[in-house]
């Protein structure tokens, strides 16, 4: 690697003093924490509202732990449902957010390379809520410490699920490490040194596609499951993740437009759409050559298909679902088409958010319930989350819309404050 | 269950299932210790000298195994083994036996519900209309057969209303003309009622096959005989003679999963569906 | 890199630290508590929000009563003493006791060596009475709310073995003309999927082919729920119900012991009677004589009987799970 490759500004400022950064970096989370939690009005507002949600999901996860999982819908014919469809939705967010890290790191996109925090901060969040998700789907969460190499049994490399355990630790590890040292780099004033983030940033990048890969593994590896059981499976959740990540980012754009009066340049934005645009024709074009081979072969291994797409024997509670999703996806694809997608921020923000609630159906009550449906011995038990599991679904998003808040105040705090003098020494090259 | 309280020892003449578990286990008496041997560890000794100790073992095992059947088989014509599941070797030295990889040593016997009584039919009790057990010797004793009658049509005092639907065979195929309270087999020998099994395993010769294997009918009590003894009907126990089909029932215990959609059957959908 | 450059890197290092410490002293960590109006106002904020919190899991707080720190740190099956398990034993029958009011004994069933399980259904023969089902249920000791049990049996249609044509909510006279029974339940597989992905080894197969749970060590994550071709696992979605007159007093560790809310749990050849040489609990209750149990390591068993002089077959075998669990026809 070239030194000059990682070089923002002036090129004399490299890396930190290695005593100074460990001692006080304490301190500096701690001024984080008092800078991130200053704010307008609204910002309290929003933060109120955001508590409020979490804390009505709280109650609700502590009804469900003392209760058992009889409160939630699932049953055991549907033995997974919301929380786990939101689950791997927020693993395809978390590893979407690559998608700023790639143009930024591998091709040296350097207006990218300004914003590339907060795709970096986004996957912090997604991850913690994946994390999250997964520990109110279990059934007796007091036991986690089973999971825990060395003090309890870890079934690793068999179980797909300990790969993803390790993945998503992991990717929120180097996020943190990564984001942590660039804003504590930029608070102190310094450059950051490239020997230690630069590595984590190439390794990010695998590790982004690695979480998905694994999540999508833990469900095409299912034999006795003929719809997940499909090799497309991975590169799908990649595609619609690629669709999900960057179409998030550029709502969060909009709304640090809108209330940060933060401008972000023109460049990452094209960059962010141009990729949505391919990934969002990539993903539907999986979509239909997975109905395809479905439909055209016929058989009992397209019965779940069939219940999505049409309903099954009467029954039909999804159809309304995949179908509102495919028309979003298809609108979304064809707005991302238009060029005014560039220009119009409410045709850009109307075409992200459809993608992403496409996305969202597509992964969740398009791909995860309907595996279930019918059951390996096809009979038919339809699903639909019950109110304790929108609650505390509700509350992880309210959760994770927290941590997203916070870390973007901080990085915008600590990235506007050193950042003046660079960001005019740059615009003078 | 409905297999409760059968503890009827079988005597050895009449034992169906002594008759054939008795010859076929002998010869791989022989042959599957050295499977279970093997498994045990004892492959890896190849030497000749272990093999010989092996075959020594074996045939001690086997001598042991035919000594036991020997005496159950003199002993249990009375009912001394009516309480089988607790007799014989305390349990924890049968354990032992069988860890040894000796599958089979002493076995607990298998034991056959044979019918009771004398050969007899339900009639109305003409008071009270419940049923009552008449023996067939209480009119046949003193009545004159009639060879010429085939089914229970061509009878005209009695049996009319029986439904007979058990092939093409007539009363007389089964029922002996000589002694009403016994069988005849095809060969004309007299079968007593108890032993009806054999009457029944003429035709039936396969699902005799498969009883004896215990691959028909059913069975309580135990998989491992070596733990106690196993317990089964015989033909008629499940079997009505004259309608020997098995009967319609009605599921009485149905899941009740929540969510689980009412049965489909009410909307029937054509397999190309 | 070369070493003058790096030399002077270093230069540059040394400054920048200089400058980045005294930045940072500059920097407003201390403006911050200037404002102390704001940081109370905060502490506050901060203090109210964990009071809610801990309102808000007010729900939460009964379970410890629920669970004890025994339990809480009890390890896992293959790792426990002969006198931890008599100890854990103990304590179950004792905690059975304190909340079903029932006497029950646990034992720890180990398999009999040599010995490998298989179990065969006569398809011939099964009418769909459900027996099998109702026997299960009350011998595994299963919540009596759901009537739940590890079987099902389906009601098929003549000519296919696509259990789409297949129902376990039949209602009528049994056996129908045009339909023929198949009740399914673990199949003991040689190679089980659920036993692959179970992340923290809380499901395994024992040497006789029992894939047997340690409900104390199952985290609930339902993936071998979701891994099973065969719909044999269950989750304990509630706290068990079940009077105490109706409690099957001889449990095993690994089999019929009363399961806790939210651990899975399956099939296990009613290991705590097989493994004494008794029958399952669904044979002895077949009033048609279709199950047959047996030693397949046992040349003159009568699954291998089954196995030698029957048409059988394994359901769906072309996903390679290998079942000891066999269907034939007379």
């Amino acid at each position: 690697m070239k030194p000059a490759d990682f070089n923002l500004g002036d090129s004399n400022l490299f890396g930190g003093n290695p005593d100074h950064p460990v001692r006080s970096y304490p301190k500096f989370i701690l001024w984080g924490i008092g800078e991130a939690t200053d704010g307008s009005l609204l910002f309290y507002l929003w933060m109120l509202v955001l508590t409020g949600i979490a804390l009505v999901g709280a109650n609700a996860w502590a009804v469900q732990v003392h209760d058992g999982m009889i409160v939630t819908n699932m049953t055991d014919h549907v033995s997974w449902g919301l929380y786990i469809a939101n689950f791997t939705f927020m693993v395809g967010v978390a590893a979407g957010g690559v998608m700023m890290v790639i143009p930024a790191y591998l091709y040296h996109d350097k207006k990218m390379h300004d914003v590339v925090i907060l795709g970096e901060i986004l996957a912090i969040a997604a991850i913690v809520m994946c994390l999250l998700f997964v520990t109110v789907d279990l059934g007796r969460p007091e036991r986690f410490w089973h999971l825990i190499p060395g003090i309890g049994r870890f079934n690793w490399p068999l179980s797909m699920l300990t790969w993803d355990v390790i993945v998503l630790n992991g990717y929120l590890l180097l996020n943190l490490h990564i984001c942590g040292y660039l804003m504590y780099m930029r608070f102190l004033g310094c450059k950051p040194n490239p020997r230690w983030y630069v590595p984590f940033v190439m390794v990010s990048i695998f590790w982004a596609i690695s979480i998905h890969t694994v999540t999508a593994f833990l469900y095409c590896g299912l034999g006795g499951r003929p719809f997940w059981n499909t090799a497309l499976l991975a590169p799908r959740f990649l595609a619609s993740a690629f669709v999900a990540g960057p179409a998030l980012i550029l709502i969060l754009f909009e709304v640090l437009r809108v209330t940060a009066n933060l401008k972000v340049d023109d460049g990452p934005i094209r960059v962010l759409l141009s990729i949505v645009r391919v990934t969002v024709l990539v993903n539907l074009l999986m979509v239909v050559s997975e109905v395809f081979t479905e439909f055209y072969t016929g058989g009992s291994h397209t019965a779940s298909a069939r219940y999505l797409f049409f309903g099954l024997h009467g029954h039909r509670a999804l159809v309304p679902w995949i179908w509102t999703a495919v028309v979003l996806n298809v609108v979304a694809a064809a707005m991302f088409l238009l060029p005014v997608v560039i220009t119009n921020h409410y045709v850009r923000v109307a075409a992200c958010t459809m993608a992403l609630v496409g996305a969202w159906i597509e992964k969740g009550m398009g791909l995860v319930v309907p595996g279930f449906i019918p059951s390996t011995l096809h009979e038919i038990v339809e699903y639909s989350p019950s109110l304790i599991e929108w609650k505390i679904s509700a509350g992880i998003w309210a959760l994770g819309l927290m941590i997203l808040t916070v870390l973007t105040k901080l990085a915008i705090v600590v990235f506007q404050r050193p950042l003046a003098q660079h960001e005019s020494e740059m615009s003078s090259h | 269950m409905f297999l409760s309280g059968i503890v009827q020892l079988i005597t050895p003449q009449n034992s169906a299932a002594r008759e054939v578990s008795l010859p076929s286990r002998s010869p791989p008496t022989v042959k599957s210790p050295v499977n279970h041997a093997t498994r045990s560890g004892i492959s890896t000794l190849t030497t000749l000298t272990t093999a010989a100790l092996v075959a020594v073992a074996l045939v001690t095992a086997w001598h042991v195994s035919w000594m036991w059947d020997a005496r159950l088989a003199t002993e249990g014509s009375g009912s001394s083994h009516q309480s089988g599941a607790t007799s014989a070797l305390p349990r924890q030295e049968r354990r032992d036996d069988h860890r040894s990889g000796d599958r089979h040593g002493p076995v607990f016997p298998i034991e056959i519900r044979h019918p009771q009584g004398d050969l007899g039919i339900l009639v109305s009790h003409p008071h009270d209309e419940t049923a009552v057990r008449v023996a067939c010797a209480t009119c046949h004793a003193t009545r004159q057969p009639d060879l010429s009658n085939r089914a229970t049509a061509d009878l005209t005092e009695f049996h009319q209303m029986t439904v007979v639907d058990h092939g093409s065979i007539s009363c007389l195929s089964c029922h002996h003309p000589e002694d009403y309270g016994a069988f005849r087999l095809a060969d004309g020998q007299q079968l007593a009622y108890r032993d009806v099994m054999q009457l029944c395993a003429q035709c039936h010769s396969q699902q005799k096959r498969d009883y004896d294997h215990g691959v028909h009918g059913g069975m309580i009590g135990h998989w491992d005989r070596q733990f106690g003894p196993q317990y089964k009907h015989n033909c008629i126990d499940c079997h009505a003679p004259h309608q020997p089909k098995f009967p319609a029932m009605q599921a009485t215990f149905k899941p009740q999963d929540r969510f689980l959609a009412p049965p489909r059957n009410s909307r029937p959908h054509s397999p190309g569906h | 890199m070369t070493n003058p450059r790096r030399s002077e890197e270093n230069d540059q290092v040394g400054s920048e630290a200089t400058e980045g410490r005294s930045r940072s002293t500059q920097l407003p960590i201390v403006n911050q508590s200037g404002s102390s109006r704001r940081t109370a106002l905060k502490i506050a904020g901060a203090a109210l929000g964990l009071v809610a919190f801990g309102r808000a899991v007010a729900p939460m707080w009964s379970i410890p009563e629920n669970i004890s720190i025994a339990e809480f740190l009890q390890r896992h099956y293959k790792e426990l003493t002969d006198e931890d398990k008599q100890e854990i034993f103990q304590r179950l029958a004792s905690e059975t006791k304190t909340r079903y009011g029932a006497d029950v004994t646990i034992v720890d069933h180990r398999p009999i060596p040599g010995v490998k399980f298989a179990y065969a259904i006569n398809l011939s023969k099964c009418n769909g009475n459900g027996k099998c089902m109702e026997a299960c249920h009350r011998e595994n000791n299963h919540h009596r709310g759901t009537n739940q049990s590890y079987i099902r049996v389906l009601e098929m249609t003549k000519g296919s073995l696509d259990m789409e044509h297949g129902t376990s909510t039949y209602d009528h006279p049994t056996p129908q003309p045009d339909k023929y029974y198949m009740p399914v339940q673990c199949q003991q597989c040689d190679n089980p999927p659920c036993v692959t992905v179970c992340p923290v080894e809380a499901t395994w197969k024992e040497e006789d082919g029992i894939v047997v749970v340690d409900y104390n060590w199952c985290i609930g994550c339902r993936y071998c729920e979701a891994a099973c071709p065969y719909h044999a696992r269950r989750f304990n979605w509630e706290a068990v119900e079940i009077p105490a007159a109706e409690i099957n007093p001889e449990q095993g560790y690994l089999s019929n012991r009363i399961r806790p809310q939210g651990t899975m749990e399956k099939c296990h050849f009613c290991l705590h009677r097989t493994r004494q040489g008794r029958l399952p609990a669904c044979l002895e209750a077949c009033p048609t004589g279709a199950r047959v149990f047996g030693d397949i390591n046992d040349p003159e068993s009568s699954i291998n009987y089954v196995l030698k002089n029957k048409r059988v077959f394994v359901l769906k075998e072309e996903l390679g799970t290998r079942p000891s669990f066999f269907y034939f026809f007379d």
